[in-house]
């Protein structure tokens, strides 16, 4: 044979059940691969969602600052429920100031009541801002309200109010 | 990059995307050239050039995320893939026929199937035996039927080159063949 002849192609029928045998096996592959390759996506995903809740749930839960307030209510007296700030409570006198506790005590009808805030306001006057001509006023005014026996010399009396009290003590003994 | 090219990209990426419409466009289009070379290169032995196709083209789908366009055409890339099976396989058939001569040698001559195949196979080692130069000008010359002139105008070589490229590859191939042209 010549070269020729061992050379050049035969011409033949193709073989068409091997090219769709081929093909459909190709095929198939291809899509195995991506089905693989799609799966692995979604267990990426996956993982790094659990890894992520996981970061959420281990962590530690940050310490809560507490608060506290103490809040001083005020002491109810026996078989009467707590007023805050009534008009007229302690609280609500403490906080007056004493031209209007001599004020309260000039409208006060009741005389121990009156000579109570009189003295209070005398207080005052003396111990918060050394107004004496102020304070006299409203001393003078508590002894004549006052009770006889709130007139003795007690150790809770002011400098002043013990000096005026020494001299009515004078002027009423014969 | 030229439009052949942009196609061919395409197509790989939409293939490697999972689109079997594009490989199936893209193998009706290779599929009778590429046979057509690997029977050319089987010396028209259809069973060795079945084996070959099938493993070619299995090869090819597995690996065509490494394929190039910038670097040639896929038919010349599947070419590529469908020599080196055509190697293995003939490596392979030669160590099995090492092993069977003894046993069966005389009663194969004498049957003109086998005469066929043999020859066949002696054709495709012959060629497997070539450089890749005195391949291509026997391929441009015998398979796709180029003049002498026009293998010239592929290969950008002069008339005379291609004669005295393709009278040394016709030698080579005879030697290779180791037959007389009886």
């Amino acid at each position: 044979m010549t070269d020729d002849e061992l050379l050049t192609p035969r011409t033949g029928t193709s073989n068409e059940a091997l090219r769709q045998a081929i093909l459909s096996q190709s095929s198939r592959s291809i899509r195995w691969r991506h089905r693989q390759r799609q799966a692995a996506r979604a267990a990426v995903c996956g993982l790094c969602f659990v890894f992520g809740a996981a970061t959420v749930w281990l962590r530690p839960a940050p310490q809560s600052e507490v608060i506290t307030i103490f809040v001083e209510a005020p002491v109810a007296e026996e078989g009467k429920p707590p007023v805050a700030n009534a008009p007229g409570s302690p609280v609500e006198k403490r906080r007056l100031s004493p031209s209007e506790l001599e004020l309260e005590a000039e409208k006060t009808l009741v005389k121990a009541d009156s000579a109570r805030l009189f003295r209070e306001a005398g207080d005052l006057y003396v111990n918060d801002r050394a107004d004496y001509q102020s304070a006299l006023r409203c001393y003078r005014n508590f002894l004549d309200e006052a009770a006889p026996t709130e007139l003795n010399v007690t150790p809770e009396d002011t400098w002043l109010l013990t000096s005026l009290k020494r001299a009515r003590e004078q002027e009423t003994s014969p | 990059m030229t439009e052949h090219e942009w196609r061919e990209r395409g197509l790989r990426d939409a293939v490697l995307a999972g689109d079997e419409r594009a490989w199936r466009l893209w193998y009706e289009q290779e599929y009778a050239p590429l046979e057509a070379y690997v029977l050319w290169r089987c010396g028209n032995g259809r069973d060795l050039a079945d084996d070959v196709l099938q493993e070619t083209w299995m090869t090819a789908v597995r690996l065509v995320r490494r394929f190039r366009p910038e670097s040639g055409t896929f038919r010349y890339w599947l070419r590529g893939i469908a020599a080196n099976v055509l190697r293995n396989h003939l490596r392979s058939r030669q160590r099995k026929d090492r092993r069977e001569r003894p046993m069966n040698g005389d009663l194969a001559t004498e049957d003109k199937a086998l005469v066929d195949c043999e020859r066949s196979e002696r054709i495709a080692r012959s060629l497997a035996s070539l450089s890749d130069r005195y391949e291509q000008v026997l391929r441009l010359k015998y398979l796709e039927g180029l003049s002498v002139v026009e293998i010239g105008t592929v290969s950008g070589e002069t008339e005379s080159t291609i004669e005295s490229l393709l009278t040394r590859a016709r030698a080579a191939f005879r030697e290779a063949y180791g037959d007389d042209g009886r």
